[in-house]
């Protein structure tokens, strides 16, 4: 799974209009912020990536960009796997 | 009274026997004498709890209760080899935790095949004649969901409140031919499980939930307590019942 897949997917669980996260967004401000989307993020990156993300370690990221650099996603792998 | 004879030569099929409540309840059983046939997908994880089980003539049976069709002829098998069952406990069982907007329909068709329909075709394996010698008694794991709700596990809760309902009308149903029916609601029990379950809450998130049970969180030994007595004779005029061992969650 790409950046942008992942992003989409983040869209979805935000029930956001797709595109709307970006990586400089902050998470705690992302509107929809729960508990519950909490549950979603760990069970999304569980479910696409394989990965067992630690709540705190979610905690510890302050934007998306942060979070997607702890999943082993970056921007720059994108480009890689578009060129 | 439960003594180490209690449930002497009786075989008593365990699903999930391969960890959590269903390995102790294995265990229990065997202490009080049952010979145990430990059902579960992973054979090595079978033979661990197959080595902690006192007494002999134990079994080791991996399937994967997932080929529901299959079980009523498993079953029939097993007997035809080991001799009539007295009592099933299906402790396998699938655990969801998502928000709605997440829920997708093929896991909630696998949650529920394990946790609600294979309940239902053990049952129905277990009333074929030779299959079973009455008195014999089903033992289903249900869960506090299955009576309380919780954001983000109404999934799971739907199954457990099934497998409640499905025990009062199988209690009813079977209860000419000597089969009794009963289900256990445990709270939050320390197994492999719900440490799993941890991994995915903060700190903060898991306190609430110990907080919410009065008497602390289970032992997976106090809900095998409570298998072993809806089992045995103990409880020979109970049925369709579901008892709640929860340290006093649902009490609030």
């Amino acid at each position: 799974m790409d950046v942008q897949a992942f992003l989409a997917e983040l869209d979805e669980l935000f029930e956001l209009d797709p595109g709307t996260i970006s990586p400089a967004d902050s998470i705690p401000d992302i509107p929809g912020w729960s508990s519950l989307t909490f549950m979603g993020l760990i069970a999304l990156v569980d479910e696409e990536l394989g990965i067992t993300l630690a709540p705190d370690t979610i905690l510890g990221c302050a934007t998306v960009g942060d979070l997607l650099r702890e999943v082993g996603l970056t921007p720059a792998e994108t480009n890689a796997q578009a060129a | 009274m439960l003594d180490a004879t209690a449930l002497a030569d009786r075989t008593i099929l365990v699903t999930g026997a391969s960890s959590g409540l269903g390995r102790a309840a294995a265990v229990m059983l065997s202490r009080l004498g049952a010979r145990i046939i430990a059902v579960g997908r992973n054979e090595a994880r079978l033979i661990e709890t197959a080595e902690q089980l006192a007494g002999t003539g134990h079994l080791v049976r991996p399937f994967d209760l997932s080929a529901i069709d299959e079980i009523p002829g498993w079953m029939k098998s097993l007997s035809a080899e080991h001799g009539p069952l007295r009592g099933v406990v299906h402790s396998a069982g699938r655990h969801l935790a998502r928000p709605l907007q997440m829920v997708k329909p093929d896991a909630v068709q696998e949650l529920m095949q394990i946790n609600v329909t294979a309940a239902l075709m053990l049952a129905k394996g277990l009333r074929q004649r030779n299959v079973f010698e009455a008195p014999a008694s089903i033992v289903l794991l249900s869960s506090v969901m299955g009576q309380v709700g919780q954001a983000g596990v109404s999934v799971y809760s739907a199954s457990k409140g099934a497998v409640d309902a499905l025990t009062r009308s199988l209690a009813l149903e079977l209860a000419a031919i000597g089969i009794r029916v009963n289900s256990i609601a445990p709270g939050q029990v320390e197994t492999e499980m719900a440490q799993q379950q941890r991994q995915t809450l903060t700190e903060e998130q898991f306190e609430r939930i110990r907080a919410l049970h009065p008497l602390g969180l289970g032992r997976p030994a106090d809900v095998a307590h409570a298998v072993a007595f809806l089992i045995a004779d103990t409880s020979r005029w109970i049925t369709g019942s579901t008892l709640t061992v929860d340290g006093g969650y649902t009490a609030h």
